[in-house]
Protein backbone atom coordinates (compact mmCIF):
# COMPACT_ATOMS: atom_id res chain seq x y z
CA UNK A 1 0.00 0.00 0.00
CA UNK A 2 2.90 2.39 0.58
CA UNK A 3 4.33 1.57 -2.52
CA UNK A 4 1.43 1.97 -4.04
CA UNK A 5 1.09 5.53 -2.37
CA UNK A 6 4.79 6.54 -3.47
CA UNK A 7 4.17 5.85 -6.77
CA UNK A 8 0.97 7.88 -7.08
CA UNK A 9 3.02 10.69 -5.59
CA UNK A 10 5.73 10.20 -8.15
CA UNK A 11 3.29 10.17 -10.45
CA UNK A 12 1.14 13.08 -9.55
CA UNK A 13 5.12 15.39 -9.59
CA UNK A 14 5.79 14.25 -12.72
CA UNK A 15 2.41 14.96 -14.24
CA UNK A 16 2.92 19.01 -12.61
CA UNK A 17 5.56 19.04 -14.09
CA UNK A 18 5.10 18.14 -17.46
CA UNK A 19 1.74 19.92 -17.93
CA UNK A 20 3.96 23.18 -16.61
CA UNK A 21 5.21 23.09 -19.90
CA UNK A 22 4.37 25.36 -23.29
CA UNK A 23 4.96 26.19 -26.62
CA UNK A 24 4.61 28.93 -28.80
CA UNK A 25 3.17 28.82 -32.54
CA UNK A 26 5.14 30.38 -35.79
CA UNK A 27 6.66 29.31 -38.94
CA UNK A 28 3.87 27.20 -40.05
CA UNK A 29 0.41 27.55 -41.09
CA UNK A 30 -2.47 25.06 -39.99
CA UNK A 31 -4.79 24.59 -43.11
CA UNK A 32 -8.41 22.26 -43.92
CA UNK A 33 -10.86 22.10 -45.89
CA UNK A 34 -12.66 25.36 -47.02
CA UNK A 35 -15.93 23.72 -46.24
CA UNK A 36 -14.69 23.28 -43.07
CA UNK A 37 -16.94 25.69 -40.70
CA UNK A 38 -14.02 26.02 -37.88
CA UNK A 39 -12.44 29.02 -37.52
CA UNK A 40 -9.74 28.49 -34.88
CA UNK A 41 -8.63 25.45 -32.84
CA UNK A 42 -6.66 25.20 -29.44
CA UNK A 43 -2.89 23.61 -29.30
CA UNK A 44 -4.30 20.35 -27.53
CA UNK A 45 -6.97 19.59 -29.88
CA UNK A 46 -4.73 19.91 -33.24
CA UNK A 47 -2.05 17.92 -31.27
CA UNK A 48 -4.69 15.50 -30.57
CA UNK A 49 -5.96 15.03 -34.37
CA UNK A 50 -2.36 14.38 -35.78
CA UNK A 51 -2.17 11.54 -33.21
CA UNK A 52 -5.39 10.25 -33.82
CA UNK A 53 -7.07 10.77 -30.42
CA UNK A 54 -9.41 12.94 -31.60
CA UNK A 55 -10.95 11.22 -34.86
CA UNK A 56 -14.32 13.98 -35.27
CA UNK A 57 -14.60 17.44 -36.14
CA UNK A 58 -17.29 19.59 -33.63
CA UNK A 59 -19.99 18.89 -36.98
CA UNK A 60 -19.27 15.24 -37.36
CA UNK A 61 -16.74 14.76 -39.89
CA UNK A 62 -14.05 12.52 -40.00
CA UNK A 63 -10.17 14.65 -39.20
CA UNK A 64 -8.43 12.83 -41.75
CA UNK A 65 -4.92 14.71 -40.54
CA UNK A 66 -1.62 14.68 -43.26
CA UNK A 67 2.06 14.91 -41.89
CA UNK A 68 4.73 16.28 -43.45
CA UNK A 69 8.13 14.32 -44.06
CA UNK A 70 9.82 13.73 -40.72
CA UNK A 71 13.34 15.73 -42.09
CA UNK A 72 11.22 18.59 -43.23
CA UNK A 73 11.81 21.86 -41.40
CA UNK A 74 7.86 22.67 -41.10
CA UNK A 75 7.33 19.15 -39.16
CA UNK A 76 10.06 20.41 -36.53
CA UNK A 77 8.02 22.76 -36.10
CA UNK A 78 4.97 21.56 -36.04
CA UNK A 79 6.18 19.49 -33.64
CA UNK A 80 7.91 21.67 -31.64
CA UNK A 81 4.85 24.34 -30.95
CA UNK A 82 2.04 22.03 -31.54
CA UNK A 83 3.05 18.58 -29.70
CA UNK A 84 5.73 20.63 -27.42
CA UNK A 85 8.36 17.14 -28.61
CA UNK A 86 10.54 16.77 -31.34
CA UNK A 87 9.81 15.01 -33.99
CA UNK A 88 11.68 11.92 -33.15
CA UNK A 89 9.84 12.09 -29.91
CA UNK A 90 6.50 11.89 -32.09
CA UNK A 91 7.96 9.18 -34.15
CA UNK A 92 8.43 6.92 -30.68
CA UNK A 93 5.14 7.55 -29.94
CA UNK A 94 3.82 6.25 -33.20
CA UNK A 95 5.97 3.07 -32.75
CA UNK A 96 4.50 2.24 -29.56
CA UNK A 97 0.96 2.91 -30.95
CA UNK A 98 1.40 0.62 -34.04
CA UNK A 99 2.85 -2.57 -32.25
CA UNK A 100 0.17 -2.16 -29.32
CA UNK A 101 -2.66 -2.32 -32.01
CA UNK A 102 -3.79 1.22 -31.43
CA UNK A 103 -3.45 2.71 -34.96
CA UNK A 104 -1.25 4.26 -37.44
CA UNK A 105 0.19 7.01 -38.11
CA UNK A 106 -1.19 9.64 -40.73
CA UNK A 107 0.09 9.49 -44.22
CA UNK A 108 2.99 11.77 -44.79
CA UNK A 109 2.95 14.22 -47.50
CA UNK A 110 6.43 15.38 -49.40
CA UNK A 111 5.22 19.08 -50.08
CA UNK A 112 3.82 21.77 -48.84
CA UNK A 113 1.82 21.49 -52.38
CA UNK A 114 0.81 17.55 -51.23
CA UNK A 115 -1.04 18.51 -48.02
CA UNK A 116 -2.47 21.50 -49.81
CA UNK A 117 -4.22 18.82 -52.39
CA UNK A 118 -4.92 16.36 -49.19
CA UNK A 119 -6.92 19.18 -47.75
CA UNK A 120 -8.26 20.50 -50.38
CA UNK A 121 -9.73 16.90 -51.81
CA UNK A 122 -10.80 16.02 -48.16
CA UNK A 123 -13.88 17.48 -46.29
CA UNK A 124 -12.07 16.35 -42.91
CA UNK A 125 -8.42 17.36 -43.63
CA UNK A 126 -6.09 19.30 -41.61
CA UNK A 127 -2.41 19.66 -42.34
CA UNK A 128 0.00 22.27 -42.28
CA UNK A 129 2.21 24.16 -44.59
CA UNK A 130 5.04 26.24 -44.48
CA UNK A 131 4.30 29.83 -43.34
CA UNK A 132 5.02 31.32 -46.99
CA UNK A 133 2.81 28.42 -49.07
CA UNK A 134 0.03 29.42 -51.32
CA UNK A 135 -3.07 28.24 -49.46
CA UNK A 136 -5.72 30.09 -51.67
CA UNK A 137 -7.38 26.24 -52.28
CA UNK A 138 -7.90 25.93 -48.28
CA UNK A 139 -8.79 27.43 -45.40
CA UNK A 140 -6.05 28.85 -42.91
CA UNK A 141 -7.10 28.41 -38.80
CA UNK A 142 -6.35 30.49 -36.20
CA UNK A 143 -3.96 27.91 -33.28
CA UNK A 144 -5.69 29.13 -29.67
CA UNK A 145 -3.43 28.96 -26.70
CA UNK B 1 24.01 -30.20 -34.72
CA UNK B 2 24.40 -27.49 -32.16
CA UNK B 3 26.96 -26.05 -34.35
CA UNK B 4 24.78 -25.81 -37.56
CA UNK B 5 21.59 -23.95 -35.81
CA UNK B 6 24.73 -21.43 -34.14
CA UNK B 7 25.58 -21.24 -37.71
CA UNK B 8 22.13 -20.39 -38.87
CA UNK B 9 21.23 -18.28 -35.84
CA UNK B 10 23.82 -16.12 -36.76
CA UNK B 11 23.56 -16.22 -40.43
CA UNK B 12 19.76 -15.18 -40.15
CA UNK B 13 20.68 -12.24 -37.90
CA UNK B 14 23.01 -10.91 -40.48
CA UNK B 15 20.27 -11.18 -43.03
CA UNK B 16 18.04 -9.66 -40.55
CA UNK B 17 20.61 -6.77 -39.73
CA UNK B 18 21.37 -6.26 -43.32
CA UNK B 19 17.28 -5.94 -43.90
CA UNK B 20 17.10 -3.26 -41.35
CA UNK B 21 20.28 -1.25 -42.14
CA UNK B 22 19.35 -1.61 -46.35
CA UNK B 23 15.84 -1.22 -45.79
CA UNK B 24 16.04 2.46 -44.28
CA UNK B 25 12.85 1.10 -41.86
CA UNK B 26 10.08 2.33 -44.03
CA UNK B 27 6.91 0.61 -43.61
CA UNK B 28 4.96 -0.20 -46.77
CA UNK B 29 1.47 1.43 -47.33
CA UNK B 30 -0.45 0.62 -49.26
CA UNK B 31 -3.03 3.48 -49.73
CA UNK B 32 -4.43 4.26 -46.63
CA UNK B 33 -6.61 1.03 -46.03
CA UNK B 34 -3.66 -1.43 -45.39
CA UNK B 35 -0.55 -0.69 -43.38
CA UNK B 36 1.84 -3.31 -43.06
CA UNK B 37 4.80 -2.77 -39.79
CA UNK B 38 7.39 -4.70 -38.60
CA UNK B 39 10.19 -5.32 -35.98
CA UNK B 40 13.30 -7.66 -35.09
CA UNK B 41 15.78 -8.23 -32.40
CA UNK B 42 18.54 -10.21 -32.17
CA UNK B 43 20.97 -10.46 -29.21
CA UNK B 44 24.01 -12.95 -27.91
CA UNK B 45 24.35 -13.32 -23.98
CA UNK B 46 27.00 -14.51 -21.67
CA UNK B 47 26.60 -14.75 -17.49
CA UNK B 48 29.77 -15.83 -15.46
CA UNK B 49 27.48 -19.23 -14.43
CA UNK B 50 23.60 -19.67 -13.85
CA UNK B 51 21.64 -19.10 -17.31
CA UNK B 52 19.42 -15.73 -17.60
CA UNK B 53 17.70 -14.02 -19.62
CA UNK B 54 19.34 -14.70 -23.17
CA UNK B 55 22.24 -15.48 -21.32
CA UNK B 56 24.38 -18.61 -20.61
CA UNK B 57 27.64 -19.51 -19.23
CA UNK B 58 29.27 -20.85 -22.34
CA UNK B 59 27.66 -17.95 -24.55
CA UNK B 60 24.39 -17.97 -26.11
CA UNK B 61 23.65 -16.44 -29.98
CA UNK B 62 20.12 -18.06 -30.03
CA UNK B 63 17.74 -14.97 -29.30
CA UNK B 64 16.45 -13.77 -32.80
CA UNK B 65 13.05 -12.47 -33.25
CA UNK B 66 10.82 -10.94 -35.74
CA UNK B 67 7.35 -10.02 -36.03
CA UNK B 68 5.13 -8.65 -38.80
CA UNK B 69 2.36 -6.47 -37.78
CA UNK B 70 -0.74 -5.75 -40.51
CA UNK B 71 -3.44 -3.40 -40.13
CA UNK B 72 -6.49 -2.77 -42.05
CA UNK B 73 -9.08 -0.46 -42.26
CA UNK B 74 -12.38 -2.05 -44.43
CA UNK B 75 -14.65 0.85 -43.75
CA UNK B 76 -14.34 4.16 -41.60
CA UNK B 77 -15.35 2.20 -38.28
CA UNK B 78 -14.09 -1.29 -38.37
CA UNK B 79 -10.48 -2.07 -38.36
CA UNK B 80 -8.65 -5.47 -38.47
CA UNK B 81 -5.18 -5.94 -36.94
CA UNK B 82 -2.65 -9.19 -36.52
CA UNK B 83 0.55 -9.81 -35.69
CA UNK B 84 2.58 -12.45 -36.67
CA UNK B 85 5.76 -13.57 -34.43
CA UNK B 86 8.63 -15.73 -35.04
CA UNK B 87 11.29 -16.24 -32.77
CA UNK B 88 14.45 -19.13 -32.17
CA UNK B 89 15.95 -19.16 -28.81
CA UNK B 90 17.92 -22.13 -27.07
CA UNK B 91 15.27 -24.17 -27.28
CA UNK B 92 14.47 -23.65 -31.16
CA UNK B 93 12.30 -21.97 -33.10
CA UNK B 94 8.53 -21.55 -33.18
CA UNK B 95 5.35 -18.90 -34.93
CA UNK B 96 3.20 -17.26 -32.89
CA UNK B 97 0.25 -14.99 -33.35
CA UNK B 98 0.69 -12.21 -30.88
CA UNK B 99 -2.58 -10.73 -31.53
CA UNK B 100 -5.44 -11.12 -34.07
CA UNK B 101 -8.89 -9.01 -33.50
CA UNK B 102 -11.05 -6.57 -35.10
CA UNK B 103 -12.49 -3.36 -33.67
CA UNK B 104 -15.86 -1.25 -34.10
CA UNK B 105 -15.36 1.97 -33.21
CA UNK B 106 -18.83 3.92 -31.96
CA UNK B 107 -17.22 6.59 -31.09
CA UNK B 108 -13.63 8.15 -29.12
CA UNK B 109 -14.78 7.19 -26.00
CA UNK B 110 -16.31 3.42 -26.82
CA UNK B 111 -14.29 0.77 -29.54
CA UNK B 112 -15.01 -2.74 -29.34
CA UNK B 113 -12.46 -5.20 -29.60
CA UNK B 114 -12.77 -8.85 -30.17
CA UNK B 115 -10.36 -11.50 -30.91
CA UNK B 116 -6.86 -12.48 -29.75
CA UNK B 117 -6.05 -8.63 -28.01
CA UNK B 118 -3.28 -7.39 -26.48
CA UNK B 119 -3.50 -7.93 -22.88
CA UNK B 120 -3.54 -3.80 -21.04
CA UNK B 121 -1.34 -4.12 -18.70
CA UNK B 122 0.84 -1.77 -17.16
CA UNK B 123 3.25 0.34 -19.42
CA UNK B 124 4.98 -2.78 -22.05
CA UNK B 125 2.54 -5.62 -22.24
CA UNK B 126 1.46 -4.34 -25.96
CA UNK B 127 4.60 -3.75 -27.27
CA UNK B 128 6.62 -6.50 -25.06
CA UNK B 129 9.40 -7.27 -27.90
CA UNK B 130 9.35 -4.21 -29.23
CA UNK B 131 13.15 -3.56 -28.67
CA UNK B 132 13.32 0.18 -30.68
CA UNK B 133 11.01 1.57 -27.63
CA UNK B 134 13.13 1.12 -24.80
CA UNK B 135 17.01 0.83 -23.72
CA UNK B 136 17.69 -2.69 -22.66
CA UNK B 137 17.93 -5.75 -24.66
CA UNK B 138 14.89 -7.52 -22.73
CA UNK B 139 12.28 -5.47 -20.12
CA UNK B 140 12.54 -5.54 -16.13
CA UNK B 141 12.06 -9.41 -15.24
CA UNK B 142 10.31 -8.91 -11.69
CA UNK B 143 6.94 -7.80 -13.87
CA UNK B 144 7.69 -8.99 -17.88
CA UNK B 145 9.51 -12.17 -17.29
CA UNK B 146 8.49 -15.15 -16.41
CA UNK B 147 6.71 -13.92 -13.51
CA UNK B 148 3.16 -15.27 -14.18
CA UNK B 149 2.24 -11.46 -13.97
CA UNK B 150 1.05 -10.92 -17.87
CA UNK B 151 0.51 -12.35 -20.94
CA UNK B 152 0.94 -11.42 -24.61
CA UNK B 153 -2.55 -11.34 -25.30
CA UNK B 154 -5.67 -12.42 -24.01
CA UNK B 155 -8.07 -13.99 -25.74
CA UNK B 156 -11.84 -12.37 -25.48
CA UNK B 157 -13.84 -9.32 -25.79
CA UNK B 158 -12.65 -5.70 -24.46
CA UNK B 159 -13.70 -1.91 -24.64
CA UNK B 160 -11.20 1.03 -24.75
CA UNK B 161 -11.55 3.96 -25.20
CA UNK B 162 -10.33 7.77 -24.73
CA UNK B 163 -11.39 11.21 -23.61
CA UNK B 164 -9.95 15.13 -23.29
CA UNK B 165 -9.86 15.84 -19.72
CA UNK B 166 -9.17 19.27 -18.88
CA UNK B 167 -7.17 21.47 -21.35
CA UNK B 168 -5.25 18.81 -23.25
CA UNK B 169 -5.09 16.19 -21.09
CA UNK B 170 -6.12 12.69 -22.37
CA UNK B 171 -7.44 9.88 -20.00
CA UNK B 172 -7.44 6.03 -21.61
CA UNK B 173 -9.21 3.21 -20.42
CA UNK B 174 -9.90 -0.27 -21.27
CA UNK B 175 -12.13 -2.78 -20.28
CA UNK B 176 -11.61 -6.68 -20.77
CA UNK B 177 -12.39 -10.18 -20.15
CA UNK B 178 -11.49 -13.47 -21.10
CA UNK B 179 -8.85 -16.04 -21.08
CA UNK B 180 -5.20 -15.53 -21.12
CA UNK B 181 -1.47 -17.26 -20.96
CA UNK B 182 1.25 -16.24 -18.36
CA UNK B 183 4.36 -17.43 -18.85
CA UNK B 184 5.18 -18.48 -15.31
CA UNK B 185 8.45 -20.42 -13.39
CA UNK B 186 8.41 -22.22 -10.40
CA UNK B 187 12.13 -22.76 -9.50
CA UNK B 188 10.67 -23.80 -5.92
CA UNK B 189 8.45 -26.48 -7.29
CA UNK B 190 9.29 -30.25 -6.48
CA UNK B 191 7.54 -31.53 -9.84
CA UNK B 192 10.69 -30.48 -11.79
CA UNK B 193 8.22 -28.67 -13.73
CA UNK B 194 10.12 -24.73 -13.11
CA UNK B 195 8.83 -23.77 -16.66
CA UNK B 196 5.50 -23.27 -17.77
CA UNK B 197 2.30 -21.49 -18.28
CA UNK B 198 -0.64 -20.07 -16.04
CA UNK B 199 -3.88 -19.97 -17.80
CA UNK B 200 -6.00 -17.51 -16.21
CA UNK B 201 -9.74 -18.30 -16.99
CA UNK B 202 -12.94 -15.95 -16.67
CA UNK B 203 -10.46 -13.47 -16.52
CA UNK B 204 -11.62 -9.46 -15.78
CA UNK B 205 -9.51 -6.47 -16.24
CA UNK B 206 -8.89 -3.29 -16.57
CA UNK B 207 -6.55 -0.35 -17.21
CA UNK B 208 -6.66 3.48 -16.64
CA UNK B 209 -3.66 5.93 -18.56
CA UNK B 210 -4.07 9.96 -17.58
CA UNK B 211 -1.53 11.32 -20.22
CA UNK B 212 -0.59 14.76 -20.43
CA UNK B 213 -0.41 17.48 -22.87
CA UNK B 214 2.15 16.66 -25.57
CA UNK B 215 2.60 13.36 -24.40
CA UNK B 216 5.18 14.29 -22.04
CA UNK B 217 3.69 11.70 -19.03
CA UNK B 218 1.46 9.43 -18.26
CA UNK B 219 0.80 7.36 -15.16
CA UNK B 220 -1.41 4.79 -14.86
CA UNK B 221 -3.16 1.75 -13.38
CA UNK B 222 -4.03 -1.58 -14.01
CA UNK B 223 -5.59 -4.65 -12.77
CA UNK B 224 -7.19 -8.28 -13.81
CA UNK B 225 -8.77 -11.52 -11.67
CA UNK B 226 -9.18 -14.57 -12.80
CA UNK B 227 -9.32 -18.50 -11.76
CA UNK B 228 -5.79 -20.56 -12.22
CA UNK B 229 -6.13 -23.83 -12.90
CA UNK B 230 -3.20 -25.78 -11.49
CA UNK B 231 -2.77 -29.59 -11.55
CA UNK B 232 -1.42 -30.75 -8.20
CA UNK B 233 1.41 -33.41 -7.64
CA UNK B 234 -1.38 -35.50 -7.14
CA UNK B 235 -2.21 -34.98 -11.03
CA UNK B 236 -5.73 -33.52 -9.23
CA UNK B 237 -6.68 -29.82 -11.20
CA UNK B 238 -7.30 -27.27 -8.38
CA UNK B 239 -8.66 -23.80 -9.39
CA UNK B 240 -7.19 -20.51 -7.79
CA UNK B 241 -8.01 -17.15 -7.88
CA UNK B 242 -5.51 -14.71 -9.61
CA UNK B 243 -5.54 -11.27 -8.88
CA UNK B 244 -2.99 -8.43 -9.95
CA UNK B 245 -2.81 -4.78 -9.48
CA UNK B 246 -0.12 -2.81 -10.81
CA UNK B 247 0.65 1.25 -11.21
CA UNK B 248 3.24 2.71 -13.46
CA UNK B 249 4.43 6.27 -14.47
CA UNK B 250 6.81 7.57 -17.63
CA UNK B 251 8.11 10.99 -18.15
CA UNK B 252 9.81 12.11 -21.39
CA UNK B 253 11.62 15.53 -21.34
CA UNK B 254 14.04 16.02 -24.53
CA UNK B 255 16.45 13.73 -24.23
CA UNK B 256 15.65 12.05 -21.26
CA UNK B 257 12.97 9.16 -19.82
CA UNK B 258 11.96 7.85 -16.70
CA UNK B 259 9.79 5.46 -15.93
CA UNK B 260 8.91 3.06 -12.81
CA UNK B 261 6.30 0.57 -12.73
CA UNK B 262 4.94 -1.48 -9.57
CA UNK B 263 2.46 -4.65 -9.18
CA UNK B 264 1.65 -7.22 -6.78
CA UNK B 265 -0.18 -10.72 -7.60
CA UNK B 266 -1.87 -12.66 -5.13
CA UNK B 267 -2.81 -16.61 -6.67
CA UNK B 268 -3.69 -18.03 -3.01
CA UNK B 269 -0.73 -20.20 -3.60
CA UNK B 270 1.98 -17.53 -3.65
CA UNK B 271 2.11 -13.54 -3.42
CA UNK B 272 4.46 -11.82 -5.73
CA UNK B 273 5.51 -7.87 -5.34
CA UNK B 274 7.46 -6.53 -8.56
CA UNK B 275 8.92 -3.21 -9.02
CA UNK B 276 11.76 -1.72 -11.58
CA UNK B 277 12.98 2.13 -12.15
CA UNK B 278 14.37 2.87 -15.21
CA UNK B 279 15.86 6.04 -16.53
CA UNK B 280 18.06 6.47 -20.26
CA UNK B 281 19.34 9.60 -21.41
CA UNK B 282 20.25 10.27 -24.89
CA UNK B 283 23.02 12.65 -25.04
CA UNK B 284 23.46 12.97 -28.68
CA UNK B 285 21.28 12.23 -31.37
CA UNK B 286 23.09 8.48 -31.83
CA UNK B 287 24.34 7.65 -28.01
CA UNK B 288 21.62 6.80 -25.09
CA UNK B 289 22.76 5.31 -21.76
CA UNK B 290 20.12 3.62 -19.55
CA UNK B 291 20.41 2.36 -16.16
CA UNK B 292 17.82 -0.14 -14.53
CA UNK B 293 16.86 -1.24 -10.84
CA UNK B 294 14.63 -4.48 -10.84
CA UNK B 295 13.40 -5.90 -7.93
CA UNK B 296 11.10 -8.82 -7.28
CA UNK B 297 9.34 -10.98 -4.18
CA UNK B 298 7.35 -13.87 -4.01
CA UNK B 299 6.02 -15.47 -1.18
CA UNK B 300 4.54 -18.82 -0.55
CA UNK B 301 1.80 -18.98 0.91
CA UNK B 302 2.06 -22.51 2.51
CA UNK B 303 5.29 -20.98 4.25
CA UNK B 304 7.12 -24.23 2.59
CA UNK B 305 10.58 -24.53 3.37
CA UNK B 306 12.48 -23.63 0.08
CA UNK B 307 15.50 -21.96 -0.57
CA UNK B 308 15.10 -17.68 0.03
CA UNK B 309 17.23 -17.02 -2.94
CA UNK B 310 14.80 -19.38 -5.72
CA UNK B 311 12.07 -16.67 -4.24
CA UNK B 312 13.82 -13.00 -4.55
CA UNK B 313 14.98 -11.16 -7.61
CA UNK B 314 17.06 -7.93 -8.18
CA UNK B 315 18.57 -6.62 -11.08
CA UNK B 316 20.70 -3.47 -11.86
CA UNK B 317 21.86 -3.26 -15.23
CA UNK B 318 23.48 -0.68 -17.37
CA UNK B 319 22.83 0.10 -20.89
CA UNK B 320 24.38 2.07 -23.66
CA UNK B 321 22.63 1.96 -27.05
CA UNK B 322 23.38 3.23 -30.44
CA UNK B 323 20.97 4.42 -32.30
CA UNK B 324 21.71 4.25 -36.30
CA UNK B 325 17.95 6.04 -36.76
CA UNK B 326 14.93 5.72 -34.50
CA UNK B 327 14.02 2.43 -36.19
CA UNK B 328 17.57 0.60 -35.58
CA UNK B 329 19.52 0.49 -32.79
CA UNK B 330 22.45 -1.67 -31.35
CA UNK B 331 22.61 -2.07 -27.59
CA UNK B 332 25.20 -3.38 -24.76
CA UNK B 333 24.52 -4.11 -21.64
CA UNK B 334 25.43 -5.14 -18.06
CA UNK B 335 23.25 -6.99 -15.68
CA UNK B 336 23.72 -8.13 -11.78
CA UNK B 337 21.69 -9.97 -10.57
CA UNK B 338 21.36 -11.35 -6.89
CA UNK B 339 18.64 -14.01 -6.16
CA UNK B 340 17.75 -17.08 -8.13
CA UNK B 341 13.71 -16.40 -9.22
CA UNK B 342 14.52 -15.92 -13.04
CA UNK B 343 17.76 -17.51 -13.18
CA UNK B 344 18.53 -21.42 -13.43
CA UNK B 345 21.37 -23.87 -13.61
CA UNK B 346 23.82 -23.65 -17.04
CA UNK B 347 24.58 -27.23 -16.01
CA UNK B 348 20.81 -29.12 -14.46
CA UNK B 349 23.75 -31.69 -12.30
CA UNK B 350 25.16 -28.39 -10.45
CA UNK B 351 23.49 -26.14 -8.31
CA UNK B 352 23.14 -22.24 -9.10
CA UNK B 353 25.13 -19.35 -8.07
CA UNK B 354 23.60 -16.79 -5.52
CA UNK B 355 24.61 -13.51 -7.94
CA UNK B 356 24.51 -13.41 -11.71
CA UNK B 357 26.62 -10.83 -14.39
CA UNK B 358 24.89 -11.28 -17.85
CA UNK B 359 26.89 -9.23 -20.43
CA UNK B 360 24.59 -8.90 -23.57
CA UNK B 361 24.74 -7.47 -26.63
CA UNK B 362 22.28 -7.41 -29.55
CA UNK B 363 20.54 -5.23 -32.40
CA UNK B 364 16.88 -3.95 -32.58
CA UNK B 365 14.79 -2.89 -35.22
CA UNK B 366 11.58 -1.70 -36.73
CA UNK B 367 9.58 -0.58 -39.49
Amino acid sequence: MRRIATLALACAFVLALAGAAGAQTGGFKIVVNKDNPARGLAKGKIAFMFMKMTTRWDHGVAVAPVDQAPASAVRAAFSREIHGRDVEAIEAAWQRAVFAGRGTPPPEARSDEDVIAHVAGDPGGIGYVSAGANTDRVKVLEVLQ
Amino acid sequence: MRCTRRSATVALAAALFGLAAASAAAAADFGEKVQVHGYGNWAYGKTDGNAYMNGTDEGNYDKLEFSLAVAAAPSPNVSVQAQIFVENDEEGAGASVDYAFAEYAFSDLARFRIGAVKQPFGIFTEIFDVGTVYPFVSLAQGIYGPAGFVSEHYVGAGLTGRTVVGSGWNLQYDLYGGEMESALSTPWAETGEDEGEADIMDMVGGRFVLTTPGMAANCGVSAYTGSEDARSEAGEVESHRQTAVGAHVEWFQGPATVRAEYAYKDDEVTTANAAYAEAAWRFTPHWQVAARYDWSKTDLEDGADVDGELLKHQDIGFAVDYFFSRNMVLKFAYHRVDGNRFTAADDEDEGQDDTTNLYTAGVSFSF
